[in-house]
């Protein structure tokens, strides 16, 4: 038999049977929909996060002390409990790091920040000038901290625009004072928003200079009585000399600490943290996959339901066809096409459908959260594949059945 | 020329939950190319069966049956559909055909298992010869009893078989339709030389045949002429003088 004459075989049986038809289809549709749109949704969110990350620096290096941070005992001999200030500029060294384009040592900090009536309990981040151009913060008016300030230990702050809203609304808070842990502070600037509801904190924050934070905020000396920091932002020439900054860093670094042993600092990256995300990211949307999957199974046991109940009401069809010459093998092919004709028929209706659906959801805000869905081509080859290995899987046993029936029984068969 | 079927002690027993019935008992037979010849018994006594050994339908369980030479007991499921398809047309006391094809997607059937091409205009060519050339579009239901089993007829002739076997005919028709029937059938016996089997209970359909197998209790108990056939009717059956 021909493929043509299969397939027109199988469209005019099941045409013979319209609504029994469109509701096993609808079955698959909403499966393949649902998995579609939600992976859609899955790959949106991961893109999302990944973009916001980018958007903060991709040739960004973060160095944060050891040892303290993981709870655990500490091993180099004689180094520094903490990061310090002059390890960071040590690390700008055109000789000895030469990957290395700016450096950007931060000393955070929390507290009460009060402006007039309001108040708002945020994250305090001592930097220095070059933190805006290591993290690309721009101003949205006023200006960043300068080394006039570091210099001063002034008491100046820069409003993280989710800040300044709480605490001036539409004011415009440059020039207006703010408390902050009781201490008197000038607001000179206000941060342009750098948006990322996931990790959000850069819009909910207060950049002083470090030297204040140091000297008039919280101070953390270390052992040797140098100003500790809890992280060096290292920018980094070029993205392809990542791997060469860190290795200048850390044996700067190392030599500064005079390790021999363990470091007693971590050294990551920003493309190590989209990764780490990304994973998880992953992890998730294979589960959101895999919920709708189990509508795609119930999908494909309605196939195999309903081809069951068409091979009984046909058996006698199927005696006279094998009265005419059709073999086990012509027999399995005509309902194996029916079955995989409804499966790849829902499979091309739902990818329809989730498109639409994905494409209808992108942007909108639900439940505060705003959606963003990213649909791809492989969605379109998965559906696909998945409906008509459907239709094969559950379309296997009533077609073997149809075709070990015996002419003679079947052609009796009233 | 090579005989067409040869029987040799073929028996088919079926296993009726605990009891095996012997639905037929030792059948030895030949029929030449060209024959036409009817199996006549009451119900019950393996005519059916018989002809769903000799249709390639059913293998006996013992025995051989030679079918133009081939050892249809030792062909597998795939062979016996393909001799089927090649060399047996069969026409259905109840028609079979399928309801929702035209009768020319009916006649086409058989074409679409191993059938070659010019499908078409061999099924139209079919369907004329039984004289149902204008109504080739129609579907079953909207055709008589007679045509139905006309275009059953084009069906079983389509594919140019050896053999032709008819299950009753004229079971379901009126004397009018039934003797139409019988004529085509008699026509592409004497016309075209296909070998026709009938199966039948009804003297009268059997008496018009060229040999007359009788059948009984599984047991071949007669193969006379239709001559002799009609006169052992006369005798009351059973009771020899």
């Amino acid at each position: 038999m021909s493929l043509q004459v299969v397939l027109l075989t199988a469209i005019s049986s099941l045409a013979a049977n319209k609504l029994r038809a469109g509701l096993t289809l609808l079955g698959i549709v909403i499966g393949v929909a649902a998995v579609i749109s939600l992976l859609s949704i899955g790959r949106g969110a991961q893109d999302a996060i990944t973009e916001r990350i980018q958007s903060l620096g991709t040739n960004l290096l973060f160095v944060r002390p050891g040892g303290t941070f993981q709870g655990g005992v500490f091993g180099g001999q004689g180094s520094a409990v903490t990061l310090t200030l002059e390890d960071a500029y040590a690390l700008q060294d055109l000789v000895l790091a030469p990957s290395v384009k700016a450096v950007a040592p931060e000393l955070g900090t929390s507290g009460q920040v009060v402006a007039g009536r309001e108040n708002t309990f945020t994250q305090i981040a001592g930097v220095t000038p070059e933190y805006q151009f290591v993290r690309e913060f721009t101003m949205a008016s006023g200006q960043f901290v300068t080394q006039t300030h570091l210099d001063r230990s002034s008491q100046v702050a820069v409003l993280g625009s989710r800040v300044a809203e709480d605490l001036f609304g539409f004011r415009d808070p440059v020039g207006q004072p703010v408390r902050i842990n009781g201490r008197q502070f000038t607001v000179i600037g206000v941060l342009e928003s750098k948006g990322g509801g996931f990790f959000g904190s850069f819009d909910d924050q207060v950049v002083v200079p470090i030297t204040t934070v140091y000297n008039r905020l919280s101070s953390t000396r270390t052992a040797q009585g140098g100003v500790s920091v809890q992280t060096i932002n290292v920018q980094v020439v070029d993205v392809d000399a990542m791997e060469d900054a860190v290795a200048e860093v850390s044996t700067v670094l190392r030599f500064r600490h005079r390790i021999t042993g363990d470091d007693d600092f971590t050294i990551s990256s920003q493309q190590e943290t989209i990764e780490t995300l990304e994973d998880t990211t992953n992890t998730f949307i294979v589960f959101l996959g895999a919920i709708a999957g189990i509508s795609l199974l119930v999908g494909g046991i309605g196939i195999m339901n309903i081809m069951l109940v068409s091979v009984t009401e046909r058996t006698r069809e199927i005696g006279i066809r094998k009265a005419m010459g059709a073999k086990r093998r012509d027999i399995m092919f005509q309902f194996l096409s029916e079955a995989s004709l409804l499966s790849l028929g829902g499979g091309g209706l739902g990818l329809g459908l989730g498109a639409l659906l994905s494409w209808a959801l992108d942007g909108r805000s639900l439940g505060g959260q705003s959606f963003q869905t990213s649909f791809s081509g492989d969605f379109a080859v998965l559906a696909l594949v998945v409906g008509a290995g459907i239709g094969l899987f559950f379309g296997i046993y009533p077609a073997m059945r149809a075709a070990r029936l015996h002419p003679i029984d079947a052609l009796r068969y009233e | 020329m090579t005989t067409l079927i040869e029987l040799s002690g073929v028996t088919k027993v079926y296993a009726m939950g605990e009891v095996a019935v012997n639905a037929v008992a030792g059948v030895s037979m030949a029929v030449e190319p060209g024959e036409l010849l009817s199996i006549v018994g009451p119900s019950g006594s393996g005519k059916s069966t018989l002809m769903n050994i000799l249709g390639c339908l059913d293998v006996p369980t013992t025995g051989r049956y030679l079918l133009e030479g081939d050892d249809v007991g030792q062909l597998n499921d795939n062979q016996l559909a393909e001799l089927r398809g090649h060399k047996i047309g069969f026409i259905f006391q109840t028609y079979n055909l399928l309801p929702r094809l035209s009768a020319l997607a009916n006649v086409q059937l058989p074409l679409l298992y191993g059938g070659g091409k010019e499908g078409r205009q061999r099924s139209i060519a079919a369907l004329e010869k039984v004289g149902l050339g204008p109504r080739v579009h129609h579907r079953p239901n909207e055709l008589s009893g007679g045509e139905q089993q006309r275009v059953g007829i084009a069906r079983a002739l389509v594919k140019n078989p050896s053999i032709i076997l008819a299950d009753e005919p004229t079971g379901n028709l009126d004397t009018q339709s039934g003797n139409d029937i019988m004529d085509i059938l008699y026509q592409l016996q004497s016309d075209d030389g296909i070998t026709v089997l009938i199966v039948t209970h009804d003297p009268e359909v059997a008496a018009s045949t060229n040999r007359v197998v009788s059948m009984r209790d599984g047991f071949m108990v007669g193969d006379q002429t239709s001559e002799e056939y009609v006169r052992s009717l006369s005798v009351p059956m059973g009771r020899p003088r």
